[in-house]
């Protein structure tokens, strides 16, 4: 049975793969503009340059080609040239995810906290001021443009923290203690930055759950037996509220890999996120494809994850 | 009577003596000044990504110019060509081949000779893979038959017909180390893209310039130190780096904090900011501009009463210069005409000036045509309303609701259509190509360089689909265009002139203002040498190397 469930699983991860490698290959050619268009315009372009351009990326070819063409290379692991470096978009990707990862990994880390202290709080002192100021907080937060956010904050810590880049580049010869300080530092602002623009709608779900779950007979039960607020929260309360809240967490930790657009653009990160708006704006197809190829496989896979994780945190799918 | 000695003599031998000590010390004071300090490492912040190292594969050009020699240079306040690697050069009386003598002595930074087999070498690849590999740098090769290095000091160029404009074409090619690029430009070429030039187990990217590359970081950081073999003069700084910001406000607020000491490109509306803060604030007037294009393609199918001279002349009438100057460029910009702009020193057409800003005359002669306004205001031409579409990057946003405004006094309706770069030159140029579609577009252009060939280039006929989005074109323009890339450099004044000419009468892009180049540094730093393109430059290689500390 589990076994069945596991496969059905996988089949239908592989078929959602296979879906979305070939819309996004249909979608990006379907946007205005052409890569073409964009890299020709440089100073002292010539048609020479707009033909060679063309053939070299073998824009020159039919669409289903093209295509067929993508697909093959895709089944051997190979993502493309970049059309912007002519490098692999594999060592692009990779090279942009190694910044992105931490950056993001400590933000959603950071978000995780502020939620479930939110939650917490807000579920224990449900309708006290406690609650209406955490719930409250968290909305705003929300609410912010991630943009703007992320501009307040490097007014606000400019001279104080570091607001761009992932380190120091005119750093001489540091320690390694130094190094490790200077990336740190750098990454507080944008990691911050993340972690408020999403810790208010993950509160809001956790605090719903908790509530909901406090209200269930068992609950009413463990406190007729003498177990503290705190107690029941802990023992019971907390866990069964999971169930809801462990599919979003699986897709913040999902959507790490893309960075965060906005956020890398304020403070100059050079991450996923940049990657993707800066091939947008260039029709970088080969990288769009790439990394919106790892965007799909790595919500597959968490997805996957998250179905396999139900297993151990709710029994009745197992029985 | 006996006469007593006389001292006057002597005197006056003294004092010419002295006189001429004096005016030596000065002469030797004059001819050597004090040198500026050395040492220092100058960090520069700039809006922007980096591109490839690879000259062939795309963006960076201000990296190449710092690190790879061109022939020639250009001097940054006469425009002047000026000798670089090539210390002299003459043409044979056909125009068809050039002889430069280059430096004697020169070497790479990794110590191997620099000669003018790496010119030839350079220029023979460039022109091999024109159609493939090095496409990119086509224009520069134009005609160019083959490259010859008669000894190592010696290169002749040989071109199937006249060619003119050489020194800014092949002159102007960034010339690469053959040691290093000649195994990539065996067989069909193919590992010359593919080549990432990077800086490798310690050692800088091979360079011929005043700096060498010793560190690069996608668009993050760009390090360069001192060449110790250029053969120019020697920079006073150690080295600087380059850090890319993708967001205007996080550029200006590391400068405050002190994070970097100098931007190249600063926002406009940022610089009065950096004035008061006690920043030095310098702007240049640029090479570049703003317009809006106007459709001329005959075939056109609708709203062809924008064809109409008289009508043009009416809409550049609606057009409010000074105010887009002051509002939206907060000064540092000033109003034009011509599409080459003064920056470019004689090139520039000074008898090629704007309209004035006058919705009477333009009511006028709209009047005169009998393009009356209908019920809503808005004028109605052959049956349909003066309503148009103008495309635009949401960037210009603030500048079209100035051009909508002084429009709506005309009676002529425009509205925006905001779609980011790639699609917008598509859009111009649709369908397929044959620029039917487009009325007005808010376009951006410029001479390209010190040299007026790129920027007349965009106009041409063969440019159609590539670097022409406007859609302007005129066989009698491209015979000029032809000429001047021919004539010889003193003739081309006058052609280039009377293009500029043609162009403004043709309205189909109408230059609206110039956009001034505006750096700024901390007081700390000195000897910047500003230029149309700022500080860390595609133009010149001349600009940071004076630049030191101030003594303190």
């Amino acid at each position: 049975m589990r076994t069945r469930y596991i496969l059905r699983r996988l089949v239908a991860a592989a078929v959602t793969a296979f879906v979305a490698v070939t819309l996004n290959f249909l979608l990006f050619r379907a946007v205005p503009g052409t890569a073409v268009s964009n890299l020709s315009a440089v100073p002292d372009a010539s048609p020479a340059l707009r033909d060679a351009l063309i053939r070299e990326f073998g824009l020159d070819r039919p669409k289903w080609e093209q295509y067929v063409l993508y697909m093959r290379e895709l089944a051997q692991g190979n993502l493309g040239i970049s059309y912007d470096n002519r490098q692999p978009v594999a060592a692009n990707l990779a090279t942009a995810l190694g910044n992105s990862l931490p950056m993001v990994a400590l933000g959603v880390v950071f978000a995780l906290i502020l939620a479930t202290v939110t939650a917490v709080l807000a579920a224990w002192k449900r309708r006290t001021v406690v609650d209406y100021a955490s719930t409250g907080a968290a909305i705003v937060f929300s609410s912010f443009p991630t943009h703007w956010l992320a501009l307040m904050l490097l007014i606000m810590f400019a001279g104080i923290l570091p607001s761009s880049g992932t380190s120091d580049p005119f750093l001489i010869n540091p320690s390694f203690w130094e190094r490790t300080w200077d990336r740190l530092s750098h990454m507080a602002l944008p990691s911050l930055t993340l972690a408020l623009s999403l810790y208010g709608g993950l509160a809001v779900i956790f605090r719903s759950a908790l509530l909901e779950t406090l209200g269930e007979d068992y609950v009413l039960t463990a406190k007729a037996k003498g177990l503290s607020d705190w107690g029941v929260l802990r023992k019971h309360a907390l866990r069964n509220a999971m169930l809801p809240t462990t599919t979003m967490i699986g897709l913040y930790l999902a959507f790490m890999v893309t960075g965060a657009i906005l956020v890398e653009t304020v403070f100059s990160w050079p991450g996923v996120g940049r990657v993707i708006f800066q091939a947008v704006l260039d029709r970088d197809y080969p990288m769009l494809q790439g990394a919106f190829l790892m965007l799909t496989l790595s919500v597959v896979v968490m997805n996957l994850v998250v179905d396999l994780l139900y297993f151990k945190l709710d029994p009745r799918i197992a029985a | 009577m006996r006469r007593s000695p006389s001292w006057r003599p002597v005197l006056a031998i003294v004092s010419l003596v002295a006189l001429a000590l004096s005016g030596c010390s000065e002469t030797s004071e004059k001819s050597t000044p004090a040198a500026p300090p050395q040492g220092g490492f100058l960090r520069i912040g700039q809006v922007g990504t980096t591109g490839t190292l690879n000259p062939y594969a795309g963006g960076g050009f201000d990296i190449y110019a710092n690190i790879f020699p061109f022939l020639i240079q250009f001097n940054l306040e006469t425009v002047e060509i000026e000798p670089y690697f090539a210390t002299r050069w003459t043409t044979s009386n056909d125009g068809r081949t050039w002889t430069f003598k280059t430096q004697p002595n020169a070497r790479w930074s990794d110590g191997q000779p620099m000669t003018a087999r790496d010119a030839a070498f350079t220029l023979n690849m460039t022109t091999r893979f024109k159609d493939g590999p090095t496409a990119n740098y086509a224009s520069y090769v134009n005609f160019l038959e083959r490259a010859e290095a008669l000894d190592d000091q010696t290169v002749v160029l040989h071109y199937d017909r006249p060619v003119g404009a050489v020194l800014p074409q092949a002159g102007w090619v960034r010339i690469l180390p053959e040691h290093v690029w000649g195994p990539l430009a065996a067989g069909d070429g193919q590992g010359i893209k593919g080549f990432e030039n990077l800086p490798s187990e310690g050692k800088p990217v091979v360079s011929g310039g005043p700096w060498m590359l010793t560190k690069y970081e996608k668009n993050e950081v760009t390090l360069f130190e001192r060449n110790p073999h250029y053969f120019g003069p020697r920079p006073a700084l150690d080295g600087f780096g380059v850090r890319y910001f993708a967001d205007r406000d996080a550029l200006v607020t590391a400068l405050k904090v002190g994070d970097i000491d100098a931007i190249d490109g600063v926002p406009p509306s940022a610089a009065e900011g950096l004035k008061s803060a006690g920043f030095v604030v310098e702007s240049t007037p640029g090479i570049d501009y703003h317009a809006l294009d106007i459709n001329p393609n005959p075939e056109k199918t609708r709203h062809k009463e924008i064809l109409n001279p008289t009508v043009r002349r009416a809409f550049e009438h609606a057009i409010d210069r000074q105010q887009i100057a002051q509002v939206v460029f907060s000064g540092y910009a000033s109003p034009g005409a011509a599409n080459i702009p003064p920056a470019n020193g004689f090139w520039h057409n000074p008898k090629v000036v704007p309209l004035p800003f006058s919705p009477d005359e333009a009511n006028r002669l709209l009047d005169q045509l009998g393009f009356n306004r209908g019920p809503d205001g808005v004028r109605v031409a052959n049956g349909e309303p003066m309503s148009y579409e103008v495309l635009l990057q949401p960037a210009d946003n603030r500048e079209f609701e100035i051009l909508r405004s002084g429009f709506e006094r005309i009676g002529v309706k425009l509205t925006p259509r905001p779609l980011d770069r790639a699609a917008l030159s598509q859009a111009q140029r649709a369908p397929n190509g044959k620029y039917l579609e487009y009325d007005f577009a808010l376009s951006r252009g410029g001479s390209g360089g010190f040299d007026p060939d790129f920027g007349l280039s965009t106009f041409t006929c063969e440019a159609l689909g590539v670097i022409n989005n406007s859609g302007y074109c005129n066989p009698a323009y491209d015979q000029l265009y032809n000429q001047q890339e021919a004539a010889p450099q003193s003739e081309r004044v006058p052609i280039v002139h009377r293009m500029q000419e043609m162009l403004n009468e043709a309205r189909a892009r109408v230059v609206i203002v110039y956009v001034d180049q505006i750096d700024a540094w901390s007081k700390d730093w000195s000897g910047f040498q500003e230029s149309p393109r700022g500080m860390f430059s595609t133009l010149s290689p001349k600009t940071l190397t004076s630049v030191h500390k101030v003594a303190k």
